[in-house]
């Protein structure tokens, strides 16, 4: 791996002054349109994984497999040893099948049962892994959303009439897609896809702590290169404000503070379980937390939360944007376990793509292909128009991209003054478990695209809620799960009856959310 | 009939109907006040019913009332600090009832059993309140399993609380999930005052 690769590459755009009084509340505004994009971005995948592979036909695949080889079990572990990614699993599974390979003789049956089981928990556990892995980036991206608009929340700068105030909903807030990054140098554009090695790449490029390849410049927005360039960038401006005592916060501008339970650094969906079924958890308890500055160093905290939580320690990283290198990985991650730091975003993402790059290797080794056991089949890449042909899947997208938008258009209240946060924070977790979990995993998974060839996956549009007749926001919510109802019934594909259940309970729910305003 | 429990707790009737009309809410096994307050209406002592009364839900934001809320799973960490003391409805971070199995995602309890919790504070409650609580007819909570049976029998569908991680009792078919579960409630109790004690200072 090379650490210098980027030296001849654009680097130049990172030392311009990017930020700078003039476009300090634009740059805040952009950084919280950088965090949202990602949002989606890593739903998509997280959605597209069956935490819950079935262990037993996996393992079964593998005997038989094995039975047909007849390879002796000690070389087959010997070969298994050797596969890329093979130095990230577990110490303890790695021990497990050492043991296997060690243990008296005793046929080879009997050892390719053993072996089959291995193999099978491998699947039910590092695919969870994996799953939890990017659920918590979602976690901390939910918070880096918060925090960036906190900071941006109130801050004013000596001779502007501005006062900072945050925009977490509209049609240029939330992302379409395919989403091409706005100001990201070199170019990038990213794609809402199912679980694979190329998007966990793409992954690595959001999350990168050096500059990607490629020099060519857009100008529709202020350049960067990295998420965490851009927050330096954003910080040093702030700072020369702040020692020309330019900068301060109206102090009871709204923010979402600590203390008050909005945030939570795990839940169950950001852990798995290992392979001695202890619950394993991806986000430290004390990692990240929600600050509302009131001041620049506040500010700066904020900031810096986000840029180790997302790239890590700058100076420990490198990457040359093109290459992974898994046996470089448990150092790596070593750094950070033996502070009792988590592993930063980019860690987790590296080691998701060795963990699939393992067990896509033990399917080659053994001629399988266990993909359908723990990737749905879900379209890759979908836009707006992708469904328009098929209504079911229309309507019911339609409803969770709206449901989707309706999360933040609440948020957006969080930031308006004299809102309920507490109330409308409640809301917002009950949407995010009950109403958009529902509707992505539980109902879509049931339904099938795309001439029912595919399994039906989240477009995460932006639908203006705003726009309509209605009386309200979460009117305009309902009525597409009402009409999604309509549709099915309409349409009436075999499922109907057990969609209709599902979606009926998602409209209960939803009419419990608090209403907020356009 | 009886469920067996995998040595978790006593075998236990897993053929009563729910009591349709129950005094008093609360969120599980072992934590009712009075005589005649579980879900079957029937127990006869503080600390000593068989199950939930709260309106069953599945989690977090979930529940109708006061007290009914679960908790582990989601919930920040001094929300989980609470187990079944949620003051307000939607206000509970998991489903009712908590099984044995279930530990805390957050906070000081973090990685630890959520009943364990649950009843050691109950317990506190009772006795400041001069009430002897009776022994929990299982002494780590109810198990799944048996909360699985008891909520068929009575038309549900099955009971499970949330998340998509996969089967908090689940095995890898090497291992045992009785000894995790034991295991758990082991680390659990070990820690339970200095939980409860960073807890309340929290």
């Amino acid at each position: 791996m090379s650490s210098n690769f980027f030296q001849s590459a654009a680097g130049d755009v990172s030392e311009l002054d990017n930020v700078t009084p003039d476009n300090l509340f634009d740059a805040l505004q952009q950084a919280i349109g950088i965090e949202i994009a990602t949002i989606p971005l890593y739903l998509y995948t997280y959605y597209s994984i069956n935490r819950e592979p079935d262990q037993n036909a996996i393992s079964e695949q593998f005997y038989t497999a094995m039975q047909s080889q007849q390879e002796h079990p000690r070389d087959l572990i010997d070969r298994i040893a050797q596969l890329d990614g093979y130095c990230v699993l577990d110490e303890d599974f790695r021990r497990q099948l050492l043991k296997v390979r060690d243990e008296p003789y005793e046929g080879k049956d009997t050892a390719y049962q053993r072996l089959a089981l291995l193999l099978g928990a491998a699947y039910s556990v590092y695919v969870n892994k994996l799953a939890a892995f990017v659920y918590s980036v979602v976690v901390e991206e939910m918070l880096h959303t918060s925090l960036a608009a906190n900071v941006l929340s109130g801050l004013q700068l000596k001779g502007s009439a501005t006062t900072g105030a945050p925009k977490l909903y509209g049609a240029d807030i939330l992302p379409t897609w395919p989403f091409k990054w706005v100001g990201h140098e070199p170019p990038v554009e990213l794609r809402l896809s199912p679980l694979t090695k190329d998007q966990l790449f793409d992954f690595l490029k959001v999350e990168t702590p050096t500059k990607l390849p490629g020099t060519e410049l857009q100008a529709q927005a202020i350049p960067f290169t990295t998420i965490g360039e851009f927050y330096q960038s954003i910080i040093d401006c702030m700072e020369k404000e702040n020692d020309q005592g330019h900068l301060s916060y109206q102090l009871d501008a709204p923010q979402l503070a600590p203390g008050n339970s909005y945030y939570a650094p795990n839940n169950i969906n950001s852990i798995y379980y290992d392979t001695e079924h202890k619950p394993t958890f991806t986000n430290s308890d004390s990692g990240g937390y929600l600050i509302a500055p009131m001041n620049f160093e506040e500010a700066k905290r904020a900031m810096q939360m986000i840029m180790d939580q997302g790239e890590g320690l700058k100076d420990e990283i490198h990457w040359d944007g093109e290459t992974i290198d898994c046996s470089d990985l448990n150092a790596r991650r070593q750094n950070y376990i033996d502070d009792g730091k988590e592993l930063p975003h980019f860690i987790k993402f590296m080691e998701c793509h060795c963990l699939l790059t393992f067990l896509e290797g033990l399917e080659t080794m053994f001629a399988l292909n266990l993909r359908s056991h723990y990737v749905f089949d879900n379209p890759c890449c979908p836009t707006a128009k992708t469904y328009e042909q098929d209504p079911v899947a229309a309507a019911i997208d339609r409803a969770a991209s709206a449901a989707f938008s309706y999360v933040f258009l609440m948020l957006d209240h969080c930031y308006r003054p004299g809102s309920d946060q507490a109330e409308i924070f409640t809301s917002i977790h009950k949407s995010m478990m009950w109403v958009i979990s529902t509707l992505c995993q539980d109902l879509m998974n049931q339904v099938t695209c795309l001439n029912k060839t595919k399994i039906l996956a989240p477009t995460f549009q932006f639908v203006d809620l705003t726009a309509s007749k209605a009386d309200h926001p979460r009117r305009v919510l309902e009525e597409s799960i009402e009409d999604a109802i309509l549709v099915v019934n309409r349409e009436k594909p075999e499922n109907a009856e057990k969609l209709c259940v599902v979606l009926d309970h998602v409209l209960t729910r939803v009419k419990t959310l608090v209403e907020v305003t356009a | 009939m009886t469920e067996k429990n995998n040595e978790l707790c006593p075998n236990l009737p897993t053929d009563k109907n729910f009591d349709p009309s129950p005094t008093h809410l609360h969120a599980c096994m072992g934590l009712n006040e009075c005589a005649q307050q579980d879900v079957f209406g029937t127990n006869k002592c503080c600390g000593q019913g068989l199950c939930s009364t709260a309106v069953p839900h599945v989690c977090k934001t979930m529940n109708e009332c006061r007290g009914q809320g679960g908790c582990g799973l989601f919930g920040s960490g001094s929300e989980q600090c609470f187990p079944g003391e949620n003051s307000c409805k939607y206000q509970g971070t998991c489903g009712t009832p908590i099984q044995a199995e279930r530990f805390s995602t957050n906070g000081p309890n973090m990685g630890l059993s959520t009943w364990v919790l649950a009843r050691k504070r109950f317990e506190d409650r009772m006795w400041a309140k001069d009430k002897i609580p009776g022994d929990s007819p299982c002494q780590y909570g109810p198990p799944e399993q048996w909360l699985d049976a008891i909520y068929k029998f009575n038309g549900y569908a099955s009971y499970d609380s949330c998340g998509a991680s996969g089967d908090k009792r689940c095995s890898f078919g090497y291992n045992d999930p009785t000894r995790s579960t034991k295991e758990l409630v082991r680390r659990s109790k070990e820690r339970l005052e200095d939980v409860v004690k960073e807890c309340d200072c929290n």
